[in-house]
Parts: structure tokens; sequence; C-alpha cells
């Protein structure tokens, strides 16, 4: 057989005879087949295909190891069919299989340059597809298989937001796209290679799903995505397009663990869109919003349409108040918005004294609003809304749009050329880092409409700053842009470690979650073990995000210090209600 | 006096309270007296806790209890110090716990004359010599830290310490308390906890959500069976289990350190 091996003929006929022979000769308890023939044969076949394993892969690469395997195994198996006894077959299997295959897996896996990492990278289909073939006999090295696979698509997957992450996350297309590449490129392989595995799908989930959920990242650059898409993105798309594009941010949405940081982006995201009525469709938005219903719930969205409600009754009411002829006072022209306060991302509203005309114009509305409404309560949100205002400069006119804080400073120039720091902190009170980041809006280089006394690029405390009347532009209407606040996203990124925190809301909001979720479970249940109260707030609460053990830990203990909850006397780990 | 008053001093049931000074006509001295002397009282059941030789007499607990007390009637803090030193201990002593126990006083460093008398009645003296005798025996019912005596005593003392309406306690004098309570022989980890405490624990603790630096009634209840529990070496620490939080802090710092010295 050896001879036969090394690839000279035999007479296959021959061989079955004198085999078949030899087993008929076994009579007594004596098995002269097996002692005979078998034992030696199945012994120098093992150390046979040892060396042949041993030399081959080390002088050969991956693919062209496995081509090889393939046709020793088939040789075999016809070497079987012609003239071994059939009881021979599957010990002779097992021995190919474990040194061709179980043996050399890791290597082969592992190979540089023609190993699975490079199979993958490269879409080498067929070589994959043989390779799931013989590791399908040796379940292990299946399982190694898949294994790589998971651990190529996390580390692809890490190095897509790391990328994201570096380039300052200005084109979140390109990172949404590229997980939506990764993800379909392993459904490729797992259809053509794996031939649809479902262990192999299983495991790309999972990979997919621990590299999206390291942080808040991934959840954060795929609502700018969203943001994107929504703003710009979808304009003058058609209903299949945009709705294809739309289910691209679900199928990356589905991968999101702590959903409710998604939501939180999102929810800012939106408030600015509608307020600045920068949305491409409204179709397309209450698509999205259908969409997320979709995958999570009613709760998760209703605050989002509450949005959208708010924005149509203000549009309504708008209607009306202007058709009362009421909208117009004092030669200002007034819209409003009135929001649910529930509904939209809270902000603490900032103090400020409004210029008088516009002040009369509010409160105009306001008793409007208050008579159709009784008992609800108005807040006039300055820190958002623009003004638009007709400045005249030496001899030109320009219309200037600007911040609700801007115009407050620049209304005060009405009545004087030169104003100090101080006099327009009293007049405007608004607090001194945004009153500072307004006025240095007003001074930069490209839109003077104020000149500041002091040189450089800070506001010292004695400093003056005077009406530019010889400020220029081009265009008839100039937008003044604020300048960008330090804060917000910079806070989010612990740059020391590249850790994202999360936002705080999104940790107040679970922390409420979280402990309702207790006090509803104990409520019910009135006496329950950590362990067994652990498990069921996370199943609780899933959907929205995941809560970390030591989170739940720290809230029972929150609840027990206020009386909530207390340890069960008989066993600490268990808690009770307390009424 | 009222009968729950005579009730406090004597420790007996309102109903009988209420019989006693109806017998003495309101006059709560004798009454007290009487149920000392174990007097035949109208469906009275002795609860047999005094011997019969040695009845406390309030009178003479009253004129003791004078000796320390300052011009309100309440035994502060130079009248405890005096009395400490006449029985024989020093006020770090857990046996002074044993003391407020034992009085059901409520505020720390200021016995009350009502206190001092059910106290020194429940233990069955009324002198400084017979007080000394049974020193002894507290401190040996406090050193067995497994006794019902010594966890109510310690569960006690929390309350005890506490001040005024705050619903916790300063680290400093937790960190006090548990020196005196917990003798570092049975604890080991006493001193190792404490370290932690004053290096991170107020960190931790604030990042629980709770004001600055402060022990918990859980946490204060807890410590002494996570000790038990856990061994001298963290040996039996279980992440996933129940204890308080600031306790898996405790045990990760221990961790860190423990590598360290063993490196260093």
């Amino acid at each position: 057989v050896a001879e036969q091996r090394e690839g000279r003929l035999l007479d296959q006929d021959l061989m079955r005879s004198i085999l078949s022979m030899l087993d008929m000769v076994g009579v007594d308890a004596s098995n002269v087949y097996e002692e005979e023939f078998e034992t030696p044969f199945l012994a120098e076949t093992k150390t046979f295909y040892q060396n042949e394993s041993q030399q081959f892969i080390s002088e050969n690469t991956c693919p062209d190891y496995m081509k090889k395997v393939e046709a020793r195994l088939y040789e075999e198996s016809l070497r079987g069919a012609h003239y071994l006894h059939p009881s021979t077959v599957p010990k002779l299997n097992f021995i190919l299989e474990t040194e061709l295959i179980e043996n050399h897996s890791k290597t082969l896996i592992e190979m540089e340059n023609s190993g699975c990492e490079h199979m993958f990278k490269e879409d080498k289909h067929n070589d994959l597809l043989r390779m799931y073939k013989l590791f399908s006999k040796v379940p292990k090295a299946l399982e190694e298989l898949r294994d790589a696979m998971g651990e190529f698509i996390k580390k692809s997957g890490k190095d897509l937001v790391a990328q994201q992450e570096a380039s300052g996350n200005k084109e979140p297309n390109t990172f949404v796209q590229g997980l939506l590449n990764l993800r379909e490129k392993f459904a490729v392989i797992c259809k053509k290679a794996f031939l649809g595995d479902s262990k192999a799908q299983k495991k790309v989930v999972g990979a997919f799903e621990e590299f999206v959920n390291v942080d808040g990242r991934s959840a954060r650059y795929l609502a700018h995505f969203a943001d994107d898409l929504l703003r710009s993105g979808l304009r003058g798309m058609g209903e299949e397009e945009a709705d294809s594009q739309l289910e691209k941010i679900i199928l990356i949405f589905r991968y999101l663990q702590d959903k409710d940081v998604f939501e939180n982006y999102y929810k800012i995201q939106l408030s600015k869109r509608l307020l600045s009525g920068r949305s491409a469709s409204d179709e397309c938005e209450r698509s999205m919003i259908a969409k997320l219903k979709g995958e999570c719930g009613y709760q998760f969205t209703s605050k989002l349409e509450g949005m959208f409600t708010d924005i149509k009754m203000s549009r309504d009411a708008m209607d009306q108040y202007r058709k009362a002829g009421r909208s117009k006072i004092h030669g200002i022209e007034m819209e409003v918005n009135v929001l649910t306060a529930g509904y939209w991302p809270t902000q603490t509203v900032l103090p400020c004294v409004l210029p008088d005309p516009l002040g009369s114009c509010c409160s105009a509305f306001e008793g409007h609003y208050l008579d159709k409404h009784t008992g609800r309560k108005i807040a006039w949100q300055t820190h958002m809304g623009t003004a638009d205002l007709k400045a005249d400069f030496e001899g030109r006119k320009h219309e200037l749009n600007v911040t609700t804080y801007q115009m407050c400073i620049l209304m005060l120039y009405n009545g004087a050329d030169v104003l100090s720091l101080g006099q327009i902190r009293d007049a405007v009170t608004i607090p001194e880092q945004e009153l500072r980041r307004h006025l240095i809006s007003l001074c930069t280089p490209k839109h003077k409409i104020l000149k500041k006394a002091s040189k450089g690029k800070g506001i010292s405390e004695d400093d003056t700053f005077s009406f530019n009347a010889e400020y220029t532009s081009k265009l008839k209407r100039v937008k003044i842009p604020m300048v960008s606040a330090k804060e917000g996203t910079a806070a989010e990124l612990n740059d020391g470690e590249n850790k994202f925190a999360l936002p705080s809301n999104v940790e107040e909001d679970r922390r409420h979650l979280i402990e309702a979720s207790i006090v509803r479970i104990m409520k019910t249940r009135k006496l329950l073990g950590h362990n067994a109260l652990v498990a069921e707030v996370s199943r609780q609460l899933s959907s929205r995000f995941f809560p970390q053990p030591q989170l739940i830990k720290k809230r029972i203990e929150s609840l027990i210090e206020r009386e909530y909850l207390e340890r069960d006397e008989a066993d600490r780990r268990s808690y009770r209600y307390l009424a | 006096m009222s009968a729950s008053e005579l009730r406090a001093i004597t420790g007996c049931s309102i109903e009988k309270a209420k019989i006693l000074l109806d017998i003495y006509n309101g006059d709560a001295n004798s009454a007290a007296e009487a149920y000392f002397s174990g007097e035949a009282i109208p469906s009275a059941r002795s609860k047999g806790r005094r011997s019969s030789k040695n009845q406390p007499k309030i009178s003479k607990i009253d004129e003791w209890f004078n000796k320390y007390s300052d011009e309100d009637e309440e035994m502060s803090d130079k009248g405890i110090l005096s009395f400490c030193e006449d029985i024989g201990i020093n006020p770090q002593d857990p046996t002074i716990l044993a003391l407020a126990y034992e009085m059901s006083a409520k505020e720390m460093g200021l016995f009350t004359k009502d206190e001092f008398r059910k106290g020194m009645v429940s233990l069955g003296v009324s002198s400084c010599k017979e007080l000394r005798e049974k020193v002894a025996y507290i401190k040996g019912k406090m050193s067995d830290t497994n006794s019902k005596f010594f966890k109510e005593v310690y569960a006690f003392t929390f309350d005890f310490a506490r001040e005024g309406t705050l619903k916790s306690l300063s680290m400093h004098d937790s960190i006090e308390l548990w020196n005196i309570l917990l003798p570092v022989s049975r604890f080991p980890l006493l001193k190792p906890f404490e370290e932690f405490l004053k290096k991170e624990g107020s960190v931790s603790i604030v990042a629980r959500g709770c004001s600055e630096g402060r022990i918990a009634r859980d946490l204060w209840m807890q410590l002494p069976l996570f000790f038990d529990h856990v061994g001298p070496d963290f040996e039996k620490y279980d992440s996933a289990d129940a204890w308080p939080v600031i306790l898996d802090d405790f045990a990760a710092f221990f961790e860190s350190n423990m590598k360290r010295e063993i490196s260093g």
C-alpha cells in the first residue's frame, strides 16, 4: 500500500482477494486480518501521513495544502472502496482526519499570507469553502475556523471605529458604509463558503455586536449618519432609494446594545432639524421613526412623535395668530414654536433680558396662548431661536441673521455707540461664558459687526466694544455664525485613553429606569434574591440598554438607604419590599 | 411619674406598671422598689432576672448617678469619663457601648437619669463595686462576636452614634467605633479596610451617589458578616454576591495592594 501511495500502481483486485482471504482465515477468536494487516496498516498510514503533512505544510501555502489533503482523502476513499475491508474504512478516515486536518488546523488558520486572514480579506470563497468542507469532518477545527472569522470581524470593526474617531467623525457616512460593507462581505462568505452554516452566522452577529458595543461611539456615529441623511442626503431621492438608505441605519441599529445612547443623540439632532426647518423630507423623518418603532416599540419613539406633533401644532397656532393680525407688533414679525417640555431634549435656560419691543411681543403671544390653554406655563427658551436684524452701516444696509443673545447685544447699540463689557453684562444679564462667546462671535475678522478695543483673542474685564459702521459684506443678508463651544462633544471623549463617556442625561435616565424597574419588580415579588433581581432588571431593560450588574447593585443600595427595600433578616442575599 | 416611665425603669409590662402605680398611689420610687424586692404583686410574674439577694435599689442608683451628673441632671463627657475610671474600664472599651445598650441610651456622650437607672437595674447592680465585678462578665460577652448580645450591641451602636437626624455615620466616627468593637485578632481585614476608606473610600462612596464619605447602616451591618464570610485572604469572596458596592471596591483595592506587597 505504501508503494501505491507513493504513486506506484498496484493490482487492486489482487489486493482485494488477498485481504478478503485474510479476513476469512480468521475463524477462531483471533482475527488474522486485523492482526496481520489492519493494525500495521493503520500504524503505517498514521506515520506516513504525519510525515507527509508536516513536510507539506511547512513548504506550501494553505490553499495548496488543502488541495493536497483533498486529493489524498479522495485517494484513500478509493482505496477503501476497492480493496480494504469495510470495517477498516472508518478507522482509516479517523487517522486521516486527525493527521491531515486536526493536527494542523491551527497552523492552517493562522498561516501568514495564505491563512484565514488573507482569505477573508481577499474574499477567497473557494479556498474558504474547501477549508469549511475539510474542517467539517473535525468539529473542533470547524469551531476554530468560526472563531477565526469572529476575531477577524472584530478586528476589522474596531479598526473602523478607530479610523472614524481619528478623522474626528467628519464623514459618518464612511463609518456606516464601512460597517455595512463588512456585514455584506461576511453574509456572502457565510453563504458561499460556509454553506449558510447557522453557527457561522451567529458568530458573525456576535462579533459585530461585540465591537459595536465596546462603548457608545458607534451609536453616536450612527446617529450622525442618520442626521446627515435626514438633513440633506435624502433630498431628491425616490421613495424606494430613500427607504433603502434608512434601512441601512436599522441594520446597524440592531447590533447596538445601548440603544438609549443612539436615542439621545437622535433626539437632539431631530430637535435641531425640526426647529431650524432643516429637514430634507417630512415623510422620510416619519418613515425613520416608524422603523425605530418597529424595532423597539412605542415607548422608544413616543417622545419623538410628540416633537412632530408640537411642530405641527405650533404651525397651526402661528397661522391663527397671524390671521388674527396679532403677530406683527411694533414692526416686529414674530414666529413662535411651542414645545411640550417632556418631549424635547432638556436644557437649562440661561437668563437674559430681551430688548423692549421684543419683550412686549413675547408677552402678547404669551397672553394669547395662555388664554387658550389655561393652567399651562410658558418658559421662553432664549438660548435657542434666531433673529433677523436690519442694520444700517455707513451707507449700506444689511440684514443680519443672528442668535437671540447676539440680538440682545446688538440691540443695545441702538442707544449707544460704545459699550463696555460691564455695561453689556448688566443690560443683558447673560452668564459670563455665554456672553463672552457671543461677543467674540460678533467681532471676528470675518464678521466684524463690533470692534473690540483690546488686541488679541481674549476679552479683558475693562474691554469696550464699539459699533463698526465700516462693516462690509458682499452679501445683502449675512448669517453671523457662532463661535464653537469647546465643551459638548469633547467632554464625552476622554482623550487620555480614548474612552467614550456616556452623555450625562443618558446616565441619569438609566439610573431612574433601573430604580423604577427594581421597585416595580420588588412590589410584585415582595421578597427576591439578589441574583434573581439583577437578572430580572436586566431582562426588563434589555430593549433599551444593558445595565451593568454593579450599577444595579448601586441603585439597590440607594433604595435600601431610602427605605424602599431592606435586606431579609434570615438571608442577607435577599431583599424585601418595604411598603 | 407615668406608667410608661416606670416601665422604662423596671422593664416590666405596662399593665404591671399601672397596677404598681395604683398600689403606691403614684409614688414611682416605692413602686419600683417594691417590684424589685419581689413583693407580691397581683398578677405579676417576675422574670427572675435578678437574684433574690441583690435587689437594685433605685434610690441607691440615683445617688450613684448624682456623683457624675451635671446641673441638668445628665451625665455628660466628664461624668462619663469619671464613671469609666471608677468602674475600671478605659473609655475605648467596648464595655461602655454594652452599658449604653443596656441603658437604651439615645445619644452618645450623654446618659440621662432614666437611662442610667434602666441600665443598672437591667444589670442588677446598684453600686460601683457591684458594677466593677460585673465588668469582666460583660467584657467576656462582648468578645464573643458571634453571640447574640454582641450583635445587638453592634447594631445598637450605629443608631446610638448617629447625630440628630442624619441617617449615616461619618467615616471618622465609624472607624473609631469599629476599632472599639471589632477585635483585630478576629477581624484582620479591619486595618486594610481602614486604609482603603482613607485612601479611596470617599471617592467610592460619592460614586455611589451618597453624601461625601459617610457610612450607611447597610454597610455598617454588613461589614462584620463580610469579614467573616470572606476570610482573611478574601478566599471566599465572590464579586457577584450581594455585598454593598463599596466592599467590592475594597476587594479590588485589596487585590491590587496585596500584589504590590508581594512584588514590592
